[in-house]
């Protein structure tokens, strides 16, 4: 179903539709700068940003729900999202689709040890008696449980009272960490020893499952768009947040706005992980960069 | 202070440490340093001390990194600190010539810490410049950002006279230099002159930092200065001048460069080479290949090569490739950028790709196979270069066949090879990864080899979803009727985007059996069946079709009546129109919306009649389609309630469709609408009401669209400049260029520039295409537009060429080396009889870059005139561009044939 409402002047172009007499092959219109368009407003939404060359990459993605909402042109899956009332179960869809899942346990295992080894004894002997943390975003279920492996190992778990959360923007990712079954590639990180303890090989030999009192160490698993600031409002009080992997798709501008309110909502002092490949040192003066047993975390000023 | 022992032990502890720690002398002495430091950070303090003892040298242990090495409470209260912050002064403490343990300092600076960060917060709140001044040489590195943002913003010329002068003063001082730096580099006042004075300095450091400055700033006033600086006594000032000459891409500074780069002075050569890259003269790339034989400048000169090379650098830049003499990811990437270049700047991508077949090996074969197996650096740019190699290069690409960063290249490449790959393919479709198969039924579709069908088919009943579509999307492609009832099945699938897939398939076949197949289905008792199957009838129109969709209107599936309400439209006939408009009315709302959108392709009173009760349905989607389908079929009697819809309707994509409709039939009214609507908060709404502008007739549109391109609101700059391209006149060729150099928001220069080559290409009136013409050619000059420009300029007919060679008289140089490269990327023969003019211009770099141009064109009406300069020519850079045309074309001095 086109519309002639391209958001340009310019002639709508139609990528993939056969001309006259061809038989046609995947139907979707895609007017001029509907993609540039759709871009921007998934960065708004969901603080994902896709650089230039990227742009036939959220095409792909974006089409076939655009199709499977029975529409022929892109430009209305726009329309869509920027404008129904009832877009927020579209947006869903869109998120599972767009997020990068690929993760494994153990990942960046240098700021598990600074929490476990550096980070919980400072709070335990400045008085605290319970500390909340969050792994934000959670993707399948790795970082969370990754975290609760470390914490049980030290023993944290019978010294304070932790109150693990994790949290996605992506219903998918959640459905499959719920699921708990992870593939061989996720535990490359992972020793040979910890993955015997804490998981259970699964009857086809491929996958292994989480043990239900490893699970149970997340407190609990939500549905949470970081960009949004009603969502969001529910990281308040968190003591440590692990946020890794997720500023890299953001801009600049997004990230600067998503840092401010972990400031806003964390207790004093808060520790934030990032990825190593992210640095907050431009933008932000609100943590401060810190080298904690060799780890590198940023501290709430 | 405190002093200790080899061992660190403490030895003295002084009576500032006991009022600030509370702690006796008496109480320290001989305890372990390290139980006073204490805390995570006490291992490393260790090693430092360690370190110091060992080497002698001494430590300053900064503040903010570290705060404080004794924890004791601040001796004056802090506002924003509650341990004393400490400057550190570790240093060995000698006794005749040994070293006997450590003398530390501490230093409170508390206060002074307190101080910048309200200095700091002050600056956030009002900045102001007299206290940025202050702050530019803070200890603290959050001051020193406020107090260069505040100059930034509001220095005038006398503060940054003042801020020069506190260079010259204080520029030992690391943060004072950096700062100031940053503020100069960043200030709209011409600073250079003072930079440039600030070049015969007594002091190398401040001629160093002045050299820096004047590349950031960017000015063309320093060239000659710094070309001075190249004989400068200190080597890092010449260094910092080559960089600064290298930023500034001055063509005059490219002989000097190139002495620099052969001069065997690695240091100086490879920033040279690097300086050289960033210039766009044709004369550098012949330059530099002559040194690609010297070992250590040999990365440098090939990433310059990248930048500037032409079909001359490939031979020895596959020489490399096939000696070991570089690494082959770099070797790759210099060649993707040539050819990238090649094909945007000139379409003669192919002579690049045809180069590197004439000169790969079997070595250099190896050498890419090895480099593709690493999966590391650059492994798209190693993947593209294999692709032009061909069949020999097969394994290779399969091999990467599940790399997701290589996709599109490996794609292309196996695309390129063609049917060699097919069998390969097939192998990985049947054996590979689930990503390595993805890839190769893509690239089978496009290849569009039959002996592909059949595995395509064995692969569309997998459970993977996006495999399925894959697979039937290549099939598609293939359009073999075999596959036909592997098809089929897939009608039944859960996603719609495979049943979309399948849908396309079928269509494609066009076996004598689709008949059949799917009048078979069309009762059947999935509804997602009969959906597929309706939409093929509709498509084929076979000729039970049509009762079979008109049957499929009242099936009880709402899919099902959709999908049939979809094919409405083909029938033709009064029945269909009935069922169409029943639809509209009754049906759910998805439904009435297929139906609003169906009935646009009516030709029908009662359509009509029918989309404009639909203009008020409660869903805004049916609103939303109704509206599309009256401007489509450009209904002047729907024009009041277009416009009442563009101006009220509760829903703004309806709004937005509304005032596209409006500009379908031509409203009378349609300006004034769309002058209230440009000025909405919605980028969106407004953008449709500029372009609803575009096509009304109403002369106050120009003065309209030329405001919102110069509005204060970015968002309505691209959308205004989009619709005064549609309008050709001068007026509209200036307005376009000034947004071009204004570029914000970023996107807006692309735009522009579009629109300048849209009216330049339009034939009426004439002035608007000539002013046009001379807007491409003015941005052309400009280092910010030139690419967009010229590339813009090299699409025009052969009419512009009078206006482009009419600049090869210019005074200024930029513009005749732009008009030069346009008659070269135009590629017409009165383009190429002005270019020849060129090769006499009295600039050496204009004549090597219609010499290089005749090169690429290999016209041999130039042929003599080249082969003449290769060694009359008074340039040197000249005839050494000159000799290497003449050899790629064989071109010689007598004959001036080959």
């Amino acid at each position: 179903m086109a519309a002639d409402n391209g958001a340009a002047v310019t002639q709508e172009r139609f990528i993939n539709v056969a001309p006259p007499g061809a038989p046609d092959t995947q139907g979707l219109q895609v007017p001029d700068r509907t993609l540039p368009l759709l871009r921007d407003l998934v960065n708004v939404s969901t603080g994902i940003h896709f650089a230039d060359d990227r742009l036939m990459y959220l095409r792909e993605r974006l089409g076939p729900l655009a199709i499977d909402r029975g529409f022929d042109s892109l430009l209305d899956y726009y329309y869509l999202l920027k404008y129904d009332k009832n877009a927020d179960q579209e947006w869903a869809r869109v998120i599972d689709t767009l997020s990068v899942q690929e993760t494994y346990f153990w990942r960046e295992s240098d700021q598990l040890s600074a929490l476990v080894e550096q980070i919980l004894p400072r709070l335990a002997k400045a008085g605290r008696l319970s500390v909340c943390i969050w792994s934000i975003p959670c993707a399948s279920g790795e970082e969370p449980l990754s975290l609760a492996m470390a914490l049980e190992e030290h023993g944290w778990f019978d010294r304070l009272r932790i109150d693990l959360h994790a949290a996605d923007a992506s219903e998918a990712a959640l459905r499959k960490a719920a699921a708990g079954r992870y593939g061989a590639r996720a535990f490359r990180q992972l020793s040979p020893a910890m993955r015997e303890k804490y998981f259970t090989v699964e009857s086809n030999g491929r996958e292994w499952a989480v043990n239900p009192s490893l699970k149970a160490r997340v407190a609990s698993w939500n549905r949470l768009n970081v960009v949004r600031p009603e969502e969001s409002a529910r990281l308040c009080g968190a003591d440590v947040i692990f946020c890794r992997n997720l500023f890299i798709y953001f801009t600049e501008a997004t990230v600067r706005s998503v840092v401010d309110r972990f400031a806003d909502l964390m207790r004093s002092p808060g520790i934030l992980c990032v990825g190593a490949a992210e640095s907050l040192l431009r933008l932000t003066t609100r943590f401060e960069l810190q080298d904690v047993g060799g780890a590198y975390v940023y501290a709430r000023t | 202070m405190l002093t200790t022992d080899r061992q660190l032990r403490i030895r003295s502890w002084n009576p500032w440490l006991t009022a600030a720690t509370g702690r006796q002398e008496d109480d320290v002495r001989g305890r372990p340093l390290e139980e006073l430091t204490g805390g995570p950070t006490s291992a490393w303090y260790h090693d430092l001390f360690e370190e110091i003892l060992n080497t002698g040298t001494p430590h300053v242990l900064a503040p903010l990194f570290h705060r404080f090495l004794i924890a004791c409470p601040p001796r004056e209260p802090s506002v924003h600190f509650d341990r004393m912050q400490q400057r550190v002064t570790v240093a060995p403490l000698r006794h005749d010539d040994e070293i006997a343990g450590l003398i530390v300092t501490i230093e409170d600076v508390t206060w002074r810490l307190d101080a910048e960060r309200e200095l700091a917060a002050e600056l956030q709140r009002q900045p102001n410049t007299a206290d940025a001044l202050a702050g530019v040489g803070a200890m603290d590195w959050k001051v020193r950002r406020a107090a260069i943002e505040a100059l930034r913003r509001s220095a005038t010329r006398s503060d940054l006279e003042h801020l020069i002068q506190t260079l010259q003063r204080d520029h030992h001082d690391i943060n004072v230099l950096n700062s100031a730096l940053q503020v100069l580099i960043a200030a709209d006042v011409d600073v250079a002159p003072a930079l440039i004075e600030l070049l015969r300095d007594a002091d190398p450091n401040l001629r160093m930092h002045a050299a820096l400055a004047l590349g950031e700033v960017g000015s063309q006033q320093a060239v000659e200065a710094l070309i001075g600086c190249l004989s400068d006594p200190d080597p890092n000032v010449r260094f910092h001048a080559i960089e600064a000459l290298g930023v500034l891409g001055a063509p005059e500074a490219v002989e000097p460069l190139a002495e620099v780069a052969s001069s065997g002075d690695f240091f100086l050569a490879f920033a040279a080479v690097e300086a050289l890259g960033r210039t766009d003269d044709a004369r550098v790339a012949p330059t530099l290949t002559r040194l690609l034989g010297d070992d250590a400048l040999r990365p440098g000169i090939v990433g310059a090569l990248a930048q500037l090379g032409d079909e001359d650098a490939v031979p020895p830049l596959m020489t490399l490739l096939s000696d070991g003499g570089a690494d082959v990811p770099t070797i790759a990437s210099a060649l993707e950028q040539i050819y990238l270049r090649y094909e945007d700047e000139y379409q003669a991508g192919g002579q690049i790709t045809d180069a590197v077949r004439a000169a790969v090996t079997p070595a250099g074969i190896r050498a890419l196979t090895a480099a593709a197996d690493r999966r590391g650096e650059a492994l798209s740019a190693v993947v593209t270069v294999l692709g032009w190699v061909g069949r020999d290069a097969l394994p290779a690409l399969i091999d990467v066949l599940d790399e997701p960063n290589v996709q599109a290249s490996v794609v292309a490449a196996l695309v390129s090879i063609g049917r060699d790959a097919v069998e390969p393919l097939l192998e990985q479709l049947g054996s590979g990864s689930r990503e390595a198969r993805l890839v190769a039924a893509s690239v089978l579709g496009r290849l569009a080899d039959k002996r592909a069908v059949m595995p395509l088919a064995q692969v569309l009943s997998t459970a993977d979803a996006e495999l399925a579509a894959a697979a039937a999307g290549a099939i598609a492609a293939i359009g073999d009727p075999r596959a036909l009832d592997d098809v089929l099945p897939l009608f039944a699938h859960p996603r719609a985007s495979v049943r979309q897939a399948a849908i396309s398939a079928v269509n494609a076949i066009g076996s004598d059996l689709t008949a059949g197949r799917v009048q078979e289905r069309l009762r059947d008792v999935d509804p997602r069946i009969r959906e597929c199957a309706v939409r093929v009838a509709g498509y084929f129109g076979f000729p039970d079709a049509e009762a079979a969709i008109l049957d499929a209107v009242k099936d009880e599936h709402e899919d099902v009546r959709r999908a049939a309400i979809d094919q409405l439209p083909l029938l033709q006939n009064d029945r269909a129109v009935d069922a169409l408009l029943n639809a509209l009315l009754h049906d759910a709302p998805r439904n009435r919306a297929a139906a609003a959108h169906a009935a646009g392709l009516i030709d029908d009173d009662d359509s009509a009649r029918a989309l404009e009760v639909a203009l008020e349905d409660a869903d805004p989607w049916v609103r939303y389609f109704a509206i599309g389908s009256l401007g489509r079929r450009h209904i002047d009697g729907a024009a009041a309630s277009l416009a009442h819809h563009a101006l009220h309707d509760a829903a703004t994509h309806v709004r937005i469709a509304a005032l596209h409709a409006l500009a379908g039939v031509d409203a009378p009214h349609v300006t004034g609408i769309a002058a209230t609507l440009m000025r909405e908060a919605d980028a969106d709404l407004a953008a449709a009401a500029l372009s609803a502008l575009a096509s009304a007739r109403d002369p106050r549109v120009d003065d309209l669209l030329e405001e919102a391109v110069r509005s204060s609101n970015l968002l309505v700059r691209v959308p205004a400049a989009q619709a005064l391209a549609t309008r050709p006149a001068r007026r509209s060729a200036e307005t376009l260029g000034w947004a071009a150099l204004v570029a914000e928001p970023t996107e807006l220069r692309a735009v522009a520039i579009e629109g300048l080559r849209r009216l330049a290409l339009a034939t009426e009136p004439a002035d608007a295409q000539f002013a046009a013409v001379e807007a491409l050619l003015a941005l052309s000059a400009e280092r910010s537009t030139r690419d967009g420009a010229l590339g813009a300029l090299a699409t025009l007919p052969e009419s512009a060429v009078g206006a482009v060679a009419a600049v090869l008289a210019h005074g200024s140089p930029n513009l005749r080396l732009s008009a030069v490269e346009t008659l070269a990327r135009m590629r017409h023969p009165h383009a190429s009889d002005a270019l020849a003019r060129a090769l006499q211009d009295q600039s050496p770099a204009i004549r090597s870059a219609a010499i290089a141009a005749f090169g690429r064109l290999g016209t041999p009406r130039a042929a003599r005139l080249i082969a003449e300069l290769q060694t009359d020519d008074p340039d040197e850079g000249v005839r050494r561009r000159a000799l290497a045309v003449c050899e790629r074309r064989a071109w010689q001095r007598t004959t001036g044939q080959p």
